[in-house]
């Protein structure tokens, strides 16, 4: 038997009052795809964790800053050559930071 | 929905770390798709920064040690 119910935060509700036989009782619940904002994701990684459903737009979004970011992580370093000298308050900076290093190295 | 950014969630973000790194993706690009504000409380900058050149480092190591 089908039978209506209201979903609000976490409680399902009949429409029309309903009386078991006994209790415990297991439905199956049948909801509209555009109604869901959770899915169990594609990638295997995040299967485990993921559970909701994006909307197409803001995944390909999501999508493109992965690759920015991947371009980013990914890109050779600069050439030294190319980099601007250093000026007197970093090279200060530098030499300031030195007998850090020399401190933890003697640890 | 505005969301603060802890700096793990920034980690996740600039080092990919598995499995956080697709839902901390998705969470923010959900809040600018709907208007909302992130922020990053800024004396945590050095803490990312320093975590950030740690994770990239045995990121790095760990792809050359694959490829041997």
């Amino acid at each position: 038997m089908q039978l209506e119910a209201i979903y609000n935060s976490g409680k399902l509700e009949f429409i029309q009052p309903v009386r078991f036989v006994n209790e415990p009782v297991r439905l199956m619940v049948l909801i509209p795809d555009e109604k869901l904002f959770v899915n169990v994701a594609d990638d295997k990684q995040s299967a485990r964790s993921l559970s909701y459903k994006l909307p197409a737009e803001v995944l390909a979004q999501a999508e493109a800053m992965e690759k920015r970011l991947d371009a980013v992580r990914n890109a050779p370093l600069p050439d030294d050559n190319d980099l601007s000298p250093l000026s007197s308050k970093q090279m200060e900076r530098i030499q300031a930071i030195a007998p850090r290093n020399d401190i933890k190295g003697g640890r | 929905m505005n969301l603060l950014i802890d700096v793990n969630i920034a980690l996740d973000i600039c080092a990919k770390r598995q499995p956080f790194f697709t839902s901390a993706r998705d969470a923010i690009e959900l809040c600018r798709f709907q208007g909302g504000k992130l922020w990053l409380y800024a004396g945590s900058v050095q803490t990312l920064q320093y975590n950030l050149f740690h994770e990239l480092k045995r990121s790095a190591e760990t792809t050359l040690t694959n490829r041997q």
